[in-house]
């Protein structure tokens, strides 16, 4: 039986995939001898301006762990002058040969590795912190990820040559989506000859930017826009993070428009932007919006305008609440700003729906400040405890600004400087 | 050596006039000489002691320390006075010889620069400073309200527990040092000379000749005591900055700049560390670790924002906290002349991704938490406009040790870089550009940058030295309640060395305190700044006069007639424009609101300060171009149309026969050949305007002599996407040909057509400065009718700043072309605010009859 098995373990490692040609190492792109589809990896250098950055691309050219990942690239060490003199700039196109320098606005940061297509197409840089560092482990992830992305926009521009049509259109979209490799050039222009109507969906999702599409829906009004977002939702060709964007716009306008009544589908709107992408920016994004733009109270922002309630109800004392251990807490009004007084009713904790502590008085914030303090007794913390206000503001009396303060204990009682002297 | 022979006499006739109103020097008023008694015994024995320094092994911290700490800095009015002892018994006269010889010893320097900081420390302004502290205490307040109910779990929790609250608490912590820091940080020398580490640093520095002359006289020396108890904190946990000169820079021009600003002192320990670190792990650009003390300190006095304890707002005043500083040092790793286009690697974006403006809060607050004072990156994945993208421009450069800073321009903001020896400006759309760090507070113009630099060449020490020394003096003798005798060094410290901004304001100030009212001193102020800065630095003479001397001439009610003559004296000195284009038109009203006599300028006063300024440039070709152009502008505002137009006649028949008259004197001076090329009697100023790319003066000559001449015939061409970029711009053919005709120049930007031509040589070129930035989808070049019209190869190159070396190729027309019509398609759009033509294929001509450069508007 151990034989049987062991023949089985020996077959399937005959059956593994044999490792490529391994990446090469050529001083210069004259003296690469053959270059296969994986294509260049220049390690990019200043040259007599950045002191370590040499040295860097001298460690990972030679880095075992880089040269696996790197496959059968060839890799060139290459030199990038500061404000070159004429003999420099011969020095550094000796190293670089036919293959592109970054031009006068590029965006490199160096060190960085720039990844050249075989036929000399720059299609992806990486260059930050981990090149910075020398974080061989993290680069050789990002080298394999790029040259796998490489292969498939090859493969789909190679299929892409013999189809038609919207196929045709489909599969250039595909390829020029594929994240972190530059999208080939002139795509749009064909994609728009070879689907006029954007049936496929395809003008939009290489045409769509963020900001664009913001700027595009500045004047847009939130219910105008809805019908739109629902069509683009659809579009099997709009990434997560794409989609995410219609969303957020959709929240802005109703930023804009924001009554009390809209807090509630602000925040459902920006729970489902969350999900479709929740490490991207504007999953992470959801969190904030939610907290600055669809509550009436919170801890971060104080009470203003919007915080009031059309009818008197508990108002929710929203955010990231500094009750983190059991104890007596002082909740404090400081208005700041506005002609009318804030005036509260009472101050209450719960969790779920029991109330676990109440302090119930009239007090205000302004005109004059009294009795703003209110004492709640925590009797234990749990993510669902929750702080609810009562105001007794009207909606005609809704002119004031201030913060909350929290703090832990009873209130100080102010020291009576006539009695201290005595 | 610059000190003029001349500067006694004219001590001399100061002397003589508005006696009443130095009355208060009393009748027993010294010569300059007698101020200062000499004491040679000590001097002898100071001299000695430079003796002994000599052959010994150079050290590294400076060029001259002192043995002993004799200075009691735990009260300024007893150090100003044994400081003021010191110098008076090395100093024998106050003549430019003897101030001389004074100086060139360095223990009487470091008793100037000594007595400097000391009396600097005396001049803080209570009112102002307690407003301060009032704002630091309130800050202070709300960290404590946020950080009590942390630190009251913190200190209840344990284990894991513990340690997630930690975390949670990183930026209320943070926020809380920051503003117990700025409130713990002394003010003034006694406050610091109390502290332990105070005395300790107090007495180093002070020793050390190099090290205190940078506190006192490398630019403003404000709040010295500030500026100490930062520095002896940073001490605290950087000891080498005793020991180590580039460490010492670091720690020193950011403690002075902090002070300067009020920014806040637990940033600048911030700012320290960043420096200091990052240099020692070799991170920053090669230019950091060779940079002067003046570089030094714009690099380190990079905006630190209002104050604000907002970490989590990255908002342009936090561009250069350290967290964005340190992204930056990862991320926009660039050698410093790319700096220049470093801002376009972010989006330009009016709105954000939830469809907010860019000047709303409803931009930032979606992404608060997420960008915690890391303006860079915020501003490289959310976006901004050109406020953010020029921060993130200016302040990568600095985060990486490379001098640069912001610009504010009309309705825009741009950036500088500080490219080897040049300021380069980035995303500039105007010449019009306040520079957002001032060597001098208050002056807000970009050539103060210039002169700034000047001024601190290795060149100027020794004039400096002795200006320096002459302010000093000053001081001295304005304590002394002795106004006339400060007056003459005053005016000495500014003929010694005219670059010294500081010089020129003590000199003002003294007769503003002593004098107001002497006519005569503001006209001899008047006459020595004409005299001795306008010609190199028309335009920082221009904003001090206009500033200062002016309004405070109208105070005293000059007359007509010594006020014509103080701007007489100006246009007669004006020969150069300086080191960049300036705002003639604000001198200009400034100067006929002192002729005018109420408080705006009447017609009258206007036509007799133009031609004032007309009859004295028309022999300067490059003045020329820049004032004839305004004059139009002039002409415009007498005859009642301009925004600003005269309240007293606007467009009344008496100002319209006026302007109707400046008109004939400005075609006359437009007309006067001045021996330039080309037949056309304004080729010389058009050809004046295109060599500075001066879009406004090309335009306006460049409209009124296309009138006499005769348009090409046209063919038509087909677009590129986006709209036309090119008209109203300025064009420049490079070499000039002998058959070029300037006055066609300005057709070939418009649809009608006209004729350029560059000579036959082995480099031909045309360019042109687009009016404002763009991202070019293509340019149509209609050549000339000729030979070889078809047969012309050309290059399409892009700058941002038109500097050699600085083009880049985009595009190219090669092969026959089926008509007269070249058109080069770009790829991606790239973006760029010059245009050039490079005749390809050996030597020849380049003619052009139209250029239409094609896109959208960068912003």
């Amino acid at each position: 039986m151990y034989k049987s098995l062991f023949y089985l373990t020996f077959l399937s490692f005959l059956t593994l995939p044999v490792a490529t040609q391994a990446a090469t190492v050529a001083e210069t792109y004259q003296a690469a001898s053959s270059v296969t589809d994986d294509g260049y990896i220049l390690f990019v250098y200043g040259e007599q301006w950045d002191r370590v950055g040499e040295s860097v691309c001298d460690k990972l050219i030679k880095s075992s762990e880089i040269q696996q990942a790197a496959a059968s690239a060839t890799l060139i060490k290459a030199p990038f002058y500061q404000m070159p003199t004429d003999e420099q700039k011969e020095k550094q196109s000796a190293v670089w040969g036919d293959l592109p320098q970054p031009r006068a606005m590029s965006a490199e940061s160096y060190p960085a590795l720039l990844l050249f297509a075989k036929d000399g197409r720059h299609y992806a840089t990486i260059n930050g912190k981990d090149v910075l560092e020398g974080n061989e482990q993290n680069l050789s992830v990002k080298i394999k990820e790029l040259l796998v992305g490489l292969k498939k926009q090859n493969d789909l521009l190679t299929q892409a040559a013999s189809a038609t049509g919207i196929e045709k259109a489909k599969l250039l979209t595909q390829a020029s989506l594929i994240p972190n490799v530059f999208r080939p050039d002139k795509v749009l222009d064909e994609v728009k000859t070879l689907d006029p109507s954007d049936q496929s969906g395809c003008v939009f999702a290489l045409s769509y930017h963020p900001a664009g599409w913001g700027e595009q829906h500045k004047a847009t009004a939130y219910e105008a826009y809805l019908p739109e977002m629902q069509k683009h939702l659809q579009n099997p060709m709009l990434s997560p993070e794409a989609k995410q964007g219609l969303y957020a716009v959709a929240i802005g306008a109703l930023h804009k428009q924001a009554t009390y009544k809209d807090f509630a589908t602000m925040r459902e709107l920006a729970e489902k932007m969350k999900a479709l992408a929740p490490d991207s920016q504007l999953g992470r994004a959801a969190d904030s919006v939610v907290l600055y733009w669809a509550q009436p109270l919170t801890y971060e922002k104080g009470w203003s305008k919007k915080t009031f309630p059309p009818t008197k109800e508990p108002v929710e004392l929203a955010g990231d609440l500094p009750i983190r251990v059991p104890g007596t807490y002082t909740i404090s009004f400081i208005q700041e700003r506005g002609r009318h007084a804030l005036k509260i009713e009472s101050v209450e904790a719960k969790i779920g729906n029991r109330s676990v502590s109440k302090d119930e008085h009239p007090g205000s914030a302004a005109n004059p400040v009294e009795n703003n303090e209110y004492v709640l007794n925590i009797p234990k913390v749990s993510p669902d405890l929750k702080v609810y206000v009562t105001f007794s503001n009207t909606s005609a009396e809704s002119d004031s600004i201030g913060r909350v303060v929290i703090t832990y204990g009873r209130p100080v009682k102010k020291k009576d400087n006539a009695r201290e002297k005595k | 050596m610059k000190i003029h022979s001349f500067l006694y006499a004219l001590a001399a006739s100061l002397l003589c006039y508005g006696s009443q109103s130095w009355a208060q020097d009393g009748a027993t008023e010294p010569t300059p000489g007698e101020a200062t008694e000499v004491a040679s015994e000590e001097a002898d024995e100071e001299d000695q002691e430079e003796e002994k320094t000599k052959g010994k092994k150079k050290n590294p911290m400076g060029s001259y320390i002192a043995k002993g700490a004799s200075v009691n800095w735990g009260s300024t009015s007893t150090a100003l006075m044994s400081l003021q002892s010191g110098i008076s018994k090395g100093l024998k006269g106050a003549s430019p010889a003897e101030v001389q010889k004074f100086v060139s010893n360095p223990r009487n320097r470091l008793l100037l620069a000594q007595w400097m900081v000391a009396f600097a420390d005396t001049q803080l302004d209570e009112e102002s400073l307690a407003e301060t502290k009032s704002k630091a205490q309130n800050q202070l307040q709300r960290a404590e309200e946020r950080l009590q109910p942390e630190k009251a779990a913190l200190s209840k929790l344990k284990g894991e527990a513990k340690k997630k609250q930690l975390e949670r608490m990183k930026y209320v912590l943070e926020n809380h040092k920051f503003a117990e820091t700025e409130v713990n940080t002394p003010w003034t020398l006694k406050e610091v000379y109390a502290t332990k580490s105070g005395k300790r640093v107090l007495n180093a520095v002070a020793r050390n000749l190099d090290w205190m002359q940078a506190i006192a006289f490398s630019g403003e020396c404000l709040a010295p005591g500030r500026a100490f108890a930062i520095l002896a904190d940073a001490v605290e946990r950087h000891p080498e900055i005793l020991k180590d000169p580039l460490m010492r820079d670091i720690a020193t021009a950011t403690a002075l700049e902090f002070a300067k600003y009020r920014w806040n002192a637990g940033k600048a320990q911030e700012r320290i560390d960043y420096f200091i670190e990052n240099a020692k792990k070799n991170l920053l650009n090669e230019v950091f670790y060779t940079v002067p003390f003046w570089q030094m300190r714009i690099i380190c006095g990079a905006k630190a924002g209002d104050n604000s304890n907002e970490l989590d707002s990255p908002g342009n005043g936090g561009a250069a906290e350290v967290p964005s500083m340190q992204w930056s040092l990862e991320n926009i790793r660039t050698t410093a002349d790319r700096f220049s286009g470093s801002c376009w690697r972010c989006g330009y974006k009016s709105y954000n991704i939830f469809a907010h403006s860019v000047q709303g809060s409803g931009y930032r607050e979606p992404f608060t938490g997420m960008y915690n004072r890391n303006f860079h990156q915020f501003t490289f994945e959310v976006g901004g406009v050109c406020g953010g993208l020029s921060h993130f421009g200016a302040y990568a450069a600095v985060a990486n040790g490379v001098p640069a800073l912001t610009c504010g321009e009309p309705g825009h903001c741009s950036f500088v870089v500080l490219v080897g020896d040049k300021w380069v400006p980035a995303y500039s759309l105007s010449w019009e550009r306040g520079i957002h760090w001032q060597p001098w507070l208050k002056n807000h113009r970009y050539t103060c940058l210039h002169m700034y630099q000047e001024l601190n060449s290795p060149d100027n020490a020794e004039d400096n030295a002795i200006s320096d020394a002459y302010r000093v003096l000053g001081h001295v003798q304005m304590q002394r309640k002795r106004a006339k005798a400060a007056l003459d060094c005053y005016r000495s410290a500014a003929t010694a060395q005219p670059l010294n901004y500081s010089a020129w304001r003590d000199y003002a100030q003294c007769i503003a305190t002593a004098a107001p009212n002497n006519v005569e001193a503001w006209m001899q102020m008047n006459e020595d700044m004409c005299r001795l800065l306008v010609s190199r630095y028309a335009e920082v003479s221009a904003e001090f006069l206009r500033m200062i001397v002016y309004p405070a001439m109208k105070e005293a009610s000059i007359s007509g007639e010594k006020a014509l003559a103080c701007v007489n004296a100006f246009w007669q000195s004006a020969h150069s424009m300086g080191a960049d284009k300036w705002k003639i038109d604000d001198l200009l009203m400034s100067q006929a609101q002192l002729l005018g006599g109420d408080s705006e300028p009447n017609t009258d006063a206007l036509a007799k300060v133009y031609a004032c300024m007309m009859s004295h440039v028309n022999t300067s070709s490059v003045y020329m171009s820049h004032a004839v152009a305004m004059g139009e502008a002039v002409v415009f505002h007498i005859s009642g149309k301009g925004e600003d137009a005269p309240k007293d006649t606007p467009g009344s028949p008496e100002s319209q026969a006026l302007a109707k008259e400046l008109k004939k004197i400005n075609t006359a001076f437009m007309r006067t050949p001045k021996g330039a090329a080309g037949s056309h009697p304004m080729a010389g100023l058009i050809l004046a305007a295109e060599r500075t790319y001066d879009t406004d003066a090309f335009q306006t000559l460049g409209a009124e002599a296309a009138a006499d001449t005769q348009a090409p015939d046209m063919p038509s061409h087909e677009a590129f996407s986006g709209e036309i970029l090119s008209e109203g711009g300025v064009i420049c053919a490079k070499p000039g040909a002998a058959t070029d005709n300037p006055a066609e120049h300005w057709g070939v930007l418009t649809p009608q057509g006209g004729r350029v031509e560059a000579a036959d040589t082995e480099e031909t070129w045309v360019a042109m400065k687009l009016p404002r930035d763009g991202f070019i989808s293509g340019v149509a070049v209609v050549m000339a009718a000729g030979d070889d019209a078809q047969k012309q190869n050309l290059q399409l190159q892009i700058s941002e700043t038109a500097e050699d070396g600085s083009w880049s190729n985009v595009g190219d027309a090669t092969g026959l072309s089926a008509d007269r019509i070249k058109r080069i398609p770009t790829s991606g759009e790239p973006k760029a605010k010059y245009i050039r033509f490079l005749r390809k294929g050996g030597k020849g001509t380049l003619q052009i009859n139209g250029i239409y450069v094609y896109g959208r508007r960068a912003a």
